[in-house]
């Protein structure tokens, strides 16, 4: 069948609008990074010197490159399951009915509703050694994000609990859509609470799961605020993430180079990990 | 097996709603018990109490001579079909099967072997790997019952287990169901709406209605004797005819006459000749008051028939014009003008009367139930 010239093109007049604004705000940016990442850079971000992979082989003979993987794998892995099993918990919590139910939901949604720099501010008063709470009431005298053994845990604990908020709301969605008779059928056939929780929640949670345990992954990988403002990923680089050492590189240092390079290695350890994660999902959701 | 005793027992709830008031029921091990009644009237609720899923607000329950009130739903050894299924999503057929015996911790073996046994008695052996999400309704319903009869409980729960199939799939499993009883000899209590399978399953059946016991008894009698006008037109389809009547003395005999025009076309005697209890009934109790006559659609007949069953004479001519005739092929129903609603009769196929017609028709006397007209209790029950 002959189509005509006019309807062939048209439909990409209406895609113009999003392409623009993905041109402009993603696909230029990322191959932009792309292309520094093989350049030396001048002060302005300007490439100099064509290095090829010399930024990448630079990168991954420097201890401080691997320690700040190491400090990221670390920080995330806190950070993921730390914020899901407080989401989960506290979701499983307010799943019943009862008086003052939606006080504590809120109370388990509002970390969502908090900005990272606000709460950073927060846990800094809090974890202060000297006037902080946590001292006082623990009795302890630790120096927690001076000391490179706490630091890393306390900015992890901090953006375990702001991405709790979230992950209540989508674990509470869950819950919500399992059917309670299944719950009275398990009752009836004799499973108490913790079977009844392995073997029916936990599976009837597994679609949303996976997409919450995704979307952590993704979020604490890209964490920055609270530790610009908790640690600037000290004391002695003990909180140096892979984000915080790209924005140390490229504004600190000015070697856009080295931060491109790192910026593009952090998008290839996201993007294996989501598609590995895509691939289990097969196995690992339920129904 | 089990004998389940239930005592006064109510169900409130917390705005003081009573939903259930004050049932009394003795189950008897074996027995296969019916719960009926129009939506809402608490038939679920009192099975929901049995089963420990709602809590008794007052009375006693009994299972086996134990006090159940406060014993949780997974100690009181019951199994449930639930009226969706409640097929356990994210498990396979086998899982779905095998669970109840799982968190019981039986041995592997043992679970494989009464899975295998109790798949193959309901025919879903090749349905063992596939998830409830890839059933159709009625294999999902036997997965269900397979769930329910894996573990022989002391009593099968069900709770309007066929209402999500189509007509011809519920025929199919109510007679599963009577098979499935007669074989294992569990005792069952079984809630429903549809009175067809009340009165098809059902050793006794009770007719519920605003959360109280209307009528506790066999199908057989419940349809005979209904205890009250709700019962005798709640159950039978086509409901129960009830007429208006005041009770006379005519002859030395008691006689129900029927408060209708009288038409001179037809030679009825508009009034009903009583022998036997009811008439001694009526006599000392009813005399020259106003009473409810019951009688179902099929115990009304012509002349012919009258005459046969010897009560031509007793009985009155009701003559009626037709407003609807049905063919049913094995009968034909008349639906009759009457002052509020249908009067409705069951006639044989060679009735030719067609709608605008007058009809006269004749009622058997020994088939005539009476309710009182202020408590609509049936007069003899």
């Amino acid at each position: 069948m002959k189509t005509t010239g006019r309807m062939n093109v048209s439909p990409y007049f209406y895609l113009i609008p999003s392409l623009l604004v993905f041109a402009v705000f993603l696909f230029y940016p990322f191959f932009k990074t792309i292309y520094l990442s093989l350049f030396k850079t001048d002060k302005m971000g300007q490439a100099k010197l064509f290095v090829g992979f010399g930024n990448y082989a630079e990168l991954l003979s420097s201890a401080t490159f691997w320690n700040s993987l190491k400090v990221t794998w670390v920080f995330v892995v806190i950070v993921v399951f730390g914020g899901m099993f407080l989401g989960l918990v506290t979701a499983v919590l307010c799943n019943k009915a009862f008086p003052g139910i939606r006080v504590f939901s809120t109370a388990y949604a509002l970390p969502m509703a908090i900005a990272s720099s606000s709460a950073a501010m927060i846990f800094q008063i809090m974890l202060h050694p000297a006037v902080g709470i946590v001292n006082k009431l623990t009795g302890l005298d630790i120096n927690w994000l001076n000391d490179p053994n706490t630091a890393l845990y306390c900015v992890a604990i901090l953006t375990a609990w702001l991405n709790s908020g979230i992950n209540f709301l989508y674990f509470s969605a869950g819950l919500g859509n399992i059917d309670e008779t299944i719950y009275e059928r398990a009752s009836v056939d004799g499973a108490n609470g913790i079977q009844k929780f392995f073997s029916l929640t936990l599976p009837g949670l597994s679609p949303i799961m996976f997409y919450t345990f995704v979307v952590n992954i993704i979020q604490a990988f890209q964490s920055f605020g609270q530790i610009k403002i908790l640690t600037e990923g000290g004391p002695n680089e003990s909180t140096n993430v892979i984000v915080y050492s790209i924005y140390r590189d490229a504004f600190f240092n000015y070697r856009f180079g080295s931060a491109a390079a790192q910026s593009v290695i952090l998008f290839i350890i996201i993007m294996l990990i989501t598609l590995v994660m895509f691939r289990l999902e097969k196995k690992g959701v339920k129904y | 097996m089990a004998d389940i005793l239930l005592k006064n027992v109510c169900k409130k709830f917390d705005n003081g709603r009573s939903v259930v008031d004050d049932f009394n029921l003795n189950i008897a091990d074996k027995e296969f018990i019916v719960f009926v009644g129009p939506s809402g009237c608490g038939k679920s609720t009192t099975l929901r109490m049995i089963a420990g899923l709602e809590d008794i607000s007052e009375g006693e329950l009994w299972i086996d001579g134990q006090l159940c009130n406060y014993v949780e739903a997974r100690e009181r050894g019951m199994s449930m079909v639930f009226q969706n299924y409640a097929l356990y999503p994210n498990m396979t057929v086998y899982g779905n099967l095998a669970f109840a015996l799982k968190i019981r911790k039986y041995p592997k073996q043992e679970v494989d072997k009464r899975v295998h046994e109790v798949a193959r008695s309901l025919e879903i052996e090749h349905l063992l790997k596939r998830r409830p999400s890839d059933l159709s309704g009625g294999q999902k319903q036997r997965v269900a019952i397979g769930s329910a009869i894996i573990r022989k409980p002391k009593a099968f729960l069900m709770d309007e287990p066929l209402s999500n199939l189509d007509a011809k799939l519920r025929t199919q499993m109510r007679v599963e169901f009577a098979k499935l009883h007669k074989a294992l000899g569990t005792t069952t209590i079984y809630v429903t709406h549809d009175q067809t399978e009340a009165m098809t399953l059902g050793t006794r059946i009770v007719v519920m209605k605003d959360g109280k016991v209307q009528q506790a008894d066999t199908p057989e009698r419940i349809y005979r004797y209904p205890a009250n006008r709700f019962v005798a037109e709640f159950i039978g389809s086509p409901p129960m005819n009830i007429l208006e009547c005041c009770v006379g003395q005519e002859n030395g005999q008691t006689v129900l006459l029927l408060d209708e025009e009288y038409d001179s076309r037809f030679s009825g005697k508009r009034r009903i000749y009583l022998k036997g209890t009811l008439a001694k009934c009526l006599f000392h109790r009813y005399m020259g008051k106003k009473v409810l006559m019951g009688i179902r659609p099929e115990d009304v007949c012509e002349y012919e028939e009258a005459v046969s069953g010897g009560f031509a004479d007793s009985c009155a001519g009701f003559t009626k014009r037709v407003k609807l005739r049905e063919v049913l092929g094995s009968e034909v129903v008349l639906y009759l003008e009457d002052k509020e609603k249908n009067f409705v009769a069951r006639l044989k196929p060679e009735n030719k009367n067609q709608a605008g017609d007058f009809v006269e028709l004749f009622f058997n006397p020994e088939k005539i139930q009476v309710f009182d007209k202020d408590t609509e209790e049936n007069v003899l029950l």
